[in-house]
């Protein structure tokens, strides 16, 4: 009842929301000149959550959960290749009741996981059958590149960006709802690690839907040399770095420049003001014992071949050398002045473009190709060096550790990464072994390394629909799609939109501007908001879900810990909100205390020192539902919701 | 998004707080809002430092082509008239550039005259320093390695994840140690027109961060201020994020009591309707707002021209750029002119590097190394190119790019220090092999 009879401070609402503007720009300036942070954490709020919750979150797009199943003991005797029968059981449904079931402790929880999500056939039954329900919205998807790209490069905007459209449909659709979640999030790394701006060209939009499966989806858990070679040869690769125009006589360094800057080696192996003579050399031949046919040819893999440890501007000038007269099959047909095939996008070489010459690559001066090579020979060489190179495993292993781990990983685990990459260089599984050994280190699983990276838009929105029941799938001729991802761009990370061929960046400084988490939080509120009347349109289903967990009146606590619980995917020790009788502002949680007044704030708009609703007593179902004046009960539980989601518990990875 | 009703603008608590933060005697209810009248007319006003960087290298060759002397015969041999040669004898008489008086032999593309960035230095408004760029030792072609060097301020930093930066950009260290910084209630220090803060700004937690901006208020309707509220309060910390998410929130709140789609720019003059004129815009909005902006950042990209440059081409690639660019700097110039604080700002414009002094087989440029600085403002030497060069001979050259006589560092440091009044250039940069020698542009 009443707080008044327990002669505890009633506040009213004026008193409730006293602004804190002008402390928190006071804090700000005052953080601002003197240059650091008072705490460690990112938040003071946020409370570290249990192995699950933070590998789900790190290891794809976060929790989902359709229902609350039990907690149950995990059967010691269940044995893992039973996984699949029992686990499409849960796994979508409830991932945290999933992980937990995979084992009697956290470390073997974390290792069946890992090698469940690096399977490659392990089962996708809601993405399949998703794309199965649009057909329309995802047939280009499994079509080869030469038959899209001769019925619709030269055809008209709509016929020739549509591949790219699916794929952006397609991308968002199984982020959001498949169960292969960490191929998911490395497709998204790699699309950014070789990124192209796919809104540039006809010859890039109609070819995208064969990058990103031939290219990256292919090699996400594979061979990176294989994945280099073939990004190379790409129309959409070609194209955007200008090596389809890199000629002999004038080369074009673009490409060049970004397979070494970029792609491989990297800027922190960049030696750009030396010469290659006077670049230190590595102790031992890294291409020795590779086994490679191409540079055990040209004695590169021989013991006394000695190579540069960086490179210089020289290495990236006889690349393009080396690249020249790099095409892609783009002849238009024509028939009676009208274009009828566009050509078929398929790698070739133009030799009379070529450089013959011969060139010197990370070789400290000394010869690597003879003259006369064959421009794909030369081409194919030039990046085998780059791509075998130790300074690359050392690259891409330090990428991977700031995407999985933290911005500024431990050196122990880039170290270990390191090593595994670079022992597994002609493995057809490098990149999955690589992943196995961040994602099962002890760096990993530190919770110390937990919230030192914030959510970019991509993962914060998806796993906002992940966690809020989201049932809605991207697709074309509907007008949600369509204010979707109009309101996603707005928050700067449309996808493959990224203009330079950095990709988006992965410091979170990057993404804490206020430009992104308001635009962050304006997603959300619209997301919470839409269709919420016609059950049948939905996108979150958020008062199914709170009318199908409780049969009576639910309390604002007991509403308030079950959609703490249900989006964050756990209840601290204590609980997120006291017991029955605590008051607002004794709440166990800074989360919990701020919801809770919201929640129970005085539903009285004309007495502003109305009291608050009480805190155990039941609110009526149908008011949920009908969301009648004076309380507007409907209103406060999407509130509620948005709220959790909006907190820095959810923003943090 | 939805609108917020007049009676909820009323109970925005924010708001009044506002008022309050900026001193404004103003307490006016409605949508136009306007936070104090103009407190310092003419006079020592809030000093603002407005930084325009030129992502990807813009071709200087084509911006500022010389046009007598042996440089000229050089610039002709290397490159294809109507491709990314600006040459002052062109048959084509629209793409011949513009001398510059007190040039140094150099002219201006001809996009820039006609009431352009010519116009400007013409009245003494706008100096260019040709030449400019890393010192001898760390030249490099990365742009991410050099746009990370010019930003961090120092020219060796080593670039890439993981690798040891030096963690905050040198306009943070130029705010953190301005004694003007922050001004009594300012609002913002610093404001971003675009959707990141660049790494010049890194570590500097004052900054609006601003798009495009709507305003904002949830559709919980009635319960709008208080979730809004709650918003905030989550994040009351201070933590890393709970900072951000404090500047966000009055972001928030500054836009939401702004009515910035009725503006009316000084000088009588009309933003374009592009991209780098709405970014412009915004920022002579919120300078005129008085809330305490000592420094305004904005990128524009697309100056990687290696494949056909385009360079007279309206709609596309260099020469379109260089239009829009042109048509929103003169105009964002003019409107603080005609408002009355442009003796109070110091605009600068680079790239990272410049290009290559020969045309490449793809009708472009590849990456250079030196290339001019642009520098604007009412205490501006202008109407002069400062800064020495060994001009573009090819045995003047390094790797066919003209070699920078000019650390750009000096070129900051007296638009810091020169213009705008920094007591201590020397320490925005702290490197004991560097002591900054201004170049002579400020008054």
């Amino acid at each position: 009842m009443s707080d008044r009879q327990l002669g505890l401070e009633n506040p009213s609402r004026r008193k409730l929301f006293k602004s804190r503007t002008q402390k928190r720009t006071l804090v700000r300036q005052d953080v601002a000149k003197q240059g650091g942070y008072q705490t460690d954490n990112l938040s003071d709020a946020a409370v570290v959550p249990p192995l699950a919750v933070r590998v789900l979150t790190r290891m794809g797009f976060g929790l989902r959960r359709t229902e609350l199943v039990p907690q149950e003991a995990p059967d010691p005797e269940r044995i893992f290749s039973d996984r699949f029968a029992f686990g499409s059981n849960l796994l979508g449904r409830d991932d945290v009741a999933y992980f937990q079931s995979l084992g009697p402790t956290d470390d073997l929880r974390l290792e069946r996981y890992v090698d469940e999500q690096l399977r490659d056939d392990l089962p996708d039954p809601e993405w399949e059958s998703r794309k199965a329900a649009y057909p329309n919205s995802f047939d280009i998807l499994d079509e080869d590149l030469a038959t899209t790209y001769s019925e619709r490069e030269c055809a008209g905007f709509n016929d020739y960006a549509e591949p790219q459209r699916q794929v952006e449909r397609a991308a968002f659709t199984r982020a959001c709802y498949g169960h292969r979640q960490l191929h998911e999030l490395m497709v998204d790394f790699w699309h950014n690690h070789f990124n192209i701006f796919s809104g540039g060209d006809e010859d890039i939009y109609v070819s995208w839907a064969d990058w990103d499966k031939t290219i990256i989806r292919e090699h996400a858990f594979g061979n990176f040399h294989d994945m280099v070679q073939a990004s190379a040869k790409h129309p959409a690769m070609l194209h955007y770095l200008d090596n389809y125009a890199n000629e002999a006589g004038g080369f074009n360094e673009n490409y060049a420049r970004e397979l070494f800057e970029l792609h491989t080696l990297g800027a922190i192996n960049y030696l750009g003001n030396s010469s290659p003579t006077e670049v230190p050399a590595l102790p031992t031949n890294p291409y020795a014992g590779l086994g490679d046919p191409l540079l055990d040819a040209l004695d590169v893999s021989d013991p006394t071949y000695s190579v540069q440890s960086e490179y210089t501007d020289d290495d990236v000038y006889e690349a393009a050398r080396a690249l020249t007269g790099w095409r892609y099959d783009d002849e238009d047909v024509d028939v009676g002045g009208e274009c009828v095939d566009g050509g078929s996008g398929a790698f070739q070489v133009n030799e009379g473009e070529h450089d013959g010459g011969q060139k010197s690559i990370l070789a400290r001066g000394f010869r690597t190709l003879p003259a006369d090579g064959g421009a794909q020979h030369d081409g194919e060489v030039a990046i085998k060096l780059a791509a075998y190179h130790p300074g690359t495993a050392r690259y891409i292993a330090l990428k991977l550790c700031q995407r999985l781990i933290a911005d500024d990983p431990p050196e122990s685990v880039v170290q270990a990464a390191t090593d595994t990459f670079y022992a597994n260089r002609t493995h057809p599984r490098q990149l999955a072994l690589t992943l196995r050994t961040i994602l099962l280190s002890d760096e990993f699983k530190d919770p110390a390394t937990w919230g030192k990276k914030i959510k970019r838009p991509f993962e914060y929105i998806v796993s906002a629909m992940r966690a809020a029941r989201c049932d809605y799938t991207w697709r074309f001729d509907d007008s949600d799609t369509d204010r979707f991802l109009r309101e996603f761009d707005d928050a700067g990370q449309r996808l493959y939109w990224w203009r330079t061929p950095d990709g988006y960046p992965d410091e979170r400084a990057v993404w804490m501007g206020s430009n992104t988490l308001a635009q962050n939080w304006r997603i959300i509120d619209w997301l919470v908001d839409e269709n919420n009347d016609n059950d049948a349109r939905r996108v979150m289903r958020i008062l199914d879900t709170t009318l199908d967990n409780f049969d009576g009146d639910p309390t604002p606590r007991e509403l308030t810990a079950f959609w703490c619980e249900w989006i964050l995917g756990f209840t601290p020790d204590g609980g997120w909100v006291g017991p029955q009788g605590t008051f607002w502002n004794n709440e166990p949680t800074e989360l919990g205390k701020i919801l809770m007044r919201f929640v129970t704030q005085q539903f009285d708009t004309q007495d502003q020192d109305a009291p608050p609703w009480p805190a155990d007593l039941g609110i009526p179902r149908n008011e949920l539902r009908n969301d009648p004046n004076p309380n507007r009960w409907h209103r406060r539980l999407r509130g509620l919701v948005q709220l959790i989601l909006w907190s820095p518990n959810f923003m943090q990875r | 998004m939805k609108r917020r009703t007049l009676d909820d603008l009323k109970r925005a608590l924010s708001r009044r707080d506002f008022l309050k933060l900026s001193g404004a005697a103003t307490g006016a209810a409605t949508m136009n809002l306007s936070f104090a009248p103009k407190v310092f007319a003419g006079g020592a006003g809030q000093k603002v430092l407005v930084y325009v960087f030129l992502r990807g290298g813009i071709d200087g060759h084509a911006l500022l082509p010389p046009i007598d002397g042996a440089d000229y015969g050089h610039l002709v041999d290397a490159r294809r008239p109507g491709r990314t040669l600006v040459d002052i004898n062109d048959s084509n008489a629209s793409r011949r550039p513009a001398p510059l008086p007190d040039g140094q032999g150099l002219g201006i593309h001809p996009f820039c005259t006609n009431g352009g960035l010519r116009s400007i230095y013409m009245d003494s408004g706008m100096a260019i320093v040709q030449a400019a760029g890393h010192p001898p030792g760390t030249f490099t072609r990365s742009h991410f390695d050099a746009q990370e060097q010019i930003e961090f301020g120092q020219p060796l930093a080593q670039s890439g994840p993981g690798a040891g930066l030096p963690g905050n950009g040198w306009l943070t260290r130029y705010l953190m140690s301005s004694p003007a910084v922050p001004a009594p209630g300012a609002i913002f220090t610093a404001m971003v027109s675009g959707g990141s803060p660049p790494t010049s700004l890194g570590g500097w937690s004052d900054v609006a961060t601003l798009d495009s901006p709507d305003n904002f208020s949830p559709n919980t309707g009635t319960f709008g201020s208080t979730h809004l509220a709650s918003l905030g309060s989550l994040y009351g910390g201070s933590g890393e994020l709970d900072v951000a998410a404090g500047a966000a929130l009055d972001a928030i709140d500054l836009i939401n009591s702004l009515d910035l789609d009725n503006y009316t720019p000084g000088g009588g003059v009309t933003y374009p309707n592009t991209s780098d004129g709405r970014k412009f815009k915004l920022i002579a909005q919120l300078i005129r707002q008085n809330l305490g902006i000592a420094c305004a950042t904005v990128d524009i990209g697309g100056w990687d021209t290696h494949n056909d440059q385009n360079s007279f081409n309206e709609f596309n690639g260099f020469g379109r750029n260089l239009r829009e660019l042109n048509d929103a700097l003169v105009a964002f110039y003019r409107d603080l002119e005609g408002a009355g604080f442009i003796n109070d700002v110091g605009i600068v414009v680079q790239s990272e590097f410049g290009r290559q002094v020969k045309e490449n087989a793809s009708y472009g440029t590849d990456h250079g190394l030196g290339n001019p600085m642009l520098v604007l403002g009412g205490g501006v030497n202008g109407r002069q190119v400062y800064g020495s060069t060994l001009g573009i001979a090819p045995s003047d050259r390094i790797g066919d790019s003209m070699v920078p006589q000019t650390d750009f560092r000096n070129v900051l440091g007296e638009v810091a220090g020169g213009l705008l009044g920094h007591p201590d250039v020397d320490g925005i940069f702290a490197d004991p092999d560097f002591t900054y020698a201004p170049v002579g542009f400020s008054t």
